[in-house]
């Protein structure tokens, strides 16, 4: 099966253990991850905020460009991106007059609907299918017997008319991810809340106390390993745990940050440095040996 | 949580009762007028939690719909979201929240007497505010990953990050506060994550550039 995939800027450099990771299951499930040729940024929540119009017609010549390639279905791992990808197509179907506004700014105008963009998470489980990951896991994988926690943050599932892809305030389908690896998911109270990550160079000391709350609340529930879909939220739960928990008093202790792609990696036997594991801030490794012994 | 202060007396003689129809013609402020007071947002909000910060989503509509145009634009609580749509979701009227504020920064820094505001309408000259320092360097931040897209049509994270920190709160002192970020760049540095060269794709940047270009003059 071939979809389109948008990547992003942060996925190339920032979080490329996160990208390669995406690209190794993606090749195990059958997937072909088809990148979009010439991209740009999709200008995230700061263009939108200096200039609304610009904002959305950047993210027009996106998905133009996607409909030119003759790709249906559009599917973007970081989740800032696909909220801009399916907001803009959301509102543009929902008013054409915004519509026109937008494509006059363009060279080759994007029809409304004509590309179904979505985050890599609903691929996973409205084209593939548990039942397809599933067969894929091989028993005894490092993660097995291992407690985790899935942290969603807010563009996975916010704002939930327009995204439509969980129910907002208690997704599972990350936890359903963690538990067929063999790993226990726990039930964790803070998994929408946000870490704040947006303002992380403006405003630190809020966004040490938002993620703080959120690694000690992982902590106490008895969390040996947090799993994100968010390479922002990787960034301040994993770039910046040491301050965070110092924040919010927290004690002296480290925990684990990986992405969704690496625990299903992890689940089908791929080996440590294809997923980029040797990148994460605070090493895994010792969660990972612990099961081998 | 901040406690709203019940000594201050509203002088609705100097109000602007314009003021929430200013908001409701910017884009994402369409939605203000529904608002009926429930506080859902303000629950739900993860910033209104964190000690010491003065973000109250219900208390800033109130303070729209009644046309306190100064104290709203130059608070420093419009520029302390940091946009989750948590109250987006939760609003029974579907006020829109996250985006209301957006439109309440566009409006701000529109009005200061700041020369910040690239890409985008001109100021209004009469009717100034001051903007606040919060809000300098918020604006600031998205100027210059706006920048950034214009100058290369992806974000370089080296080059505007490194001039937000250099620049971003005034040039010698300010760049001090990237000594706070130390450990995160040092981690990235040896996990090699940084980009040493501009994301090079000169079609994408001159239609990119294109687009800003037509938004601007359409703005005007």
């Amino acid at each position: 099966m071939k979809i389109g995939y948008y990547p992003g800027c942060s996925l190339h450099k920032l979080a490329k253990e996160y990208d390669r990771s995406v690209h190794k299951v993606a090749e195990k499930l059958g997937l072909e991850l088809e990148e979009l040729k010439d991209w740009n940024c999709c200008g995230a929540m700061e263009v939108i905020s200096v200039n609304p119009l610009a904002g959305k017609g950047i993210v027009a010549r996106n998905l133009a460009i996607a409909e030119k390639q003759n790709i249906k279905l559009l599917a973007a791992v970081c989740p800032a991106c696909s909220f801009q990808l399916i907001s803009t197509n959301y509102k543009m179907a929902q008013n054409k007059i915004h519509a026109d506004e937008i494509n006059a700014l363009l060279d080759d105008p994007y029809t409304p609907n004509s590309v179904k963009s979505m985050h890599f998470l609903q691929v996973l489980r409205d084209e593939i299918g548990i039942e397809k990951i599933q067969e894929k896991i091989v028993p005894g994988n490092p993660l097995e017997g291992k407690k985790g926690v899935a942290y969603y943050g807010c563009f996975c599932t916010r704002p939930g008319d327009i995204i439509q892809f969980e129910d907002p305030d208690n997704p599972t389908f990350m936890d359903e991810l963690i538990d067929i690896v063999g790993a226990k998911s726990l039930y964790f109270p803070m998994k929408t809340k946000c870490c704040g990550a947006t303002q992380l160079l403006v405003a630190k000391p809020t966004v040490e106390t938002l993620t703080g709350n959120i690694i000690v609340n992982a902590r106490d529930v008895g969390a040996e390993f947090i799993v994100v879909a968010c390479q922002m939220c990787a960034l301040a739960i994993d770039g910046q745990q040491k301050q965070s928990i110092k924040r919010v008093k927290g004690g002296k202790f480290k925990i684990p940050v990986l992405y969704i792609s690496q625990v299903l990696g992890l689940g089908m036997g791929l080996d440590y440095k294809s997923l980029g594991l040797n990148s994460n801030y605070v090493s895994p490794k010792k969660l990972l040996q612990k099961a081998k012994t | 949580m901040n406690t709203v202060s019940m000594d201050k007396i509203i002088d609705l003689n100097a109000s602007d009762p314009n003021f929430k129809n200013e908001v409701v013609t910017e884009p994402g402020g369409q939605h203000l007028k529904n608002c009926f007071q429930c506080s859902s947002c303000t629950l739900t909000c993860p910033v209104a939690e964190v000690p010491g910060l003065e973000l109250n989503p219900r208390k800033i509509i109130r303070e729209v719909l009644l046309g306190l145009r100064k104290e709203v634009l130059e608070s420093k609580a419009i520029w302390q979201c940091v946009g989750c749509f948590e109250c987006t979701d939760r609003c029974p009227q579907k006020v829109r929240f996250t985006e209301v504020i957006e439109a309440l920064r566009r409006i701000s820094v529109r009005s200061s007497d700041k020369k910040l505001y690239i890409f985008s309408k001109e100021k209004d000259k009469n009717r100034r505010i001051k903007l606040s320092k919060e809000g300098k360097r918020k604006h600031s931040f998205d100027k210059r990953f706006t920048e950034s897209i214009w100058l290369w049509g992806r974000t370089w994270e080296p080059e505007y990050i490194g001039r937000y920190l250099m620049f971003g709160r005034g040039f010698p002192f300010g760049a001090l506060i990237g000594f706070r970020y130390i450990s995160m760049i040092l981690g990235m540095i040896t996990k090699f994550k940084i980009e040493f060269f501009p994301p090079w794709v000169s079609p994408a940047r001159r239609e990119v550039r294109k687009i800003f270009k037509r938004a601007k003059s359409k703005n005007k």
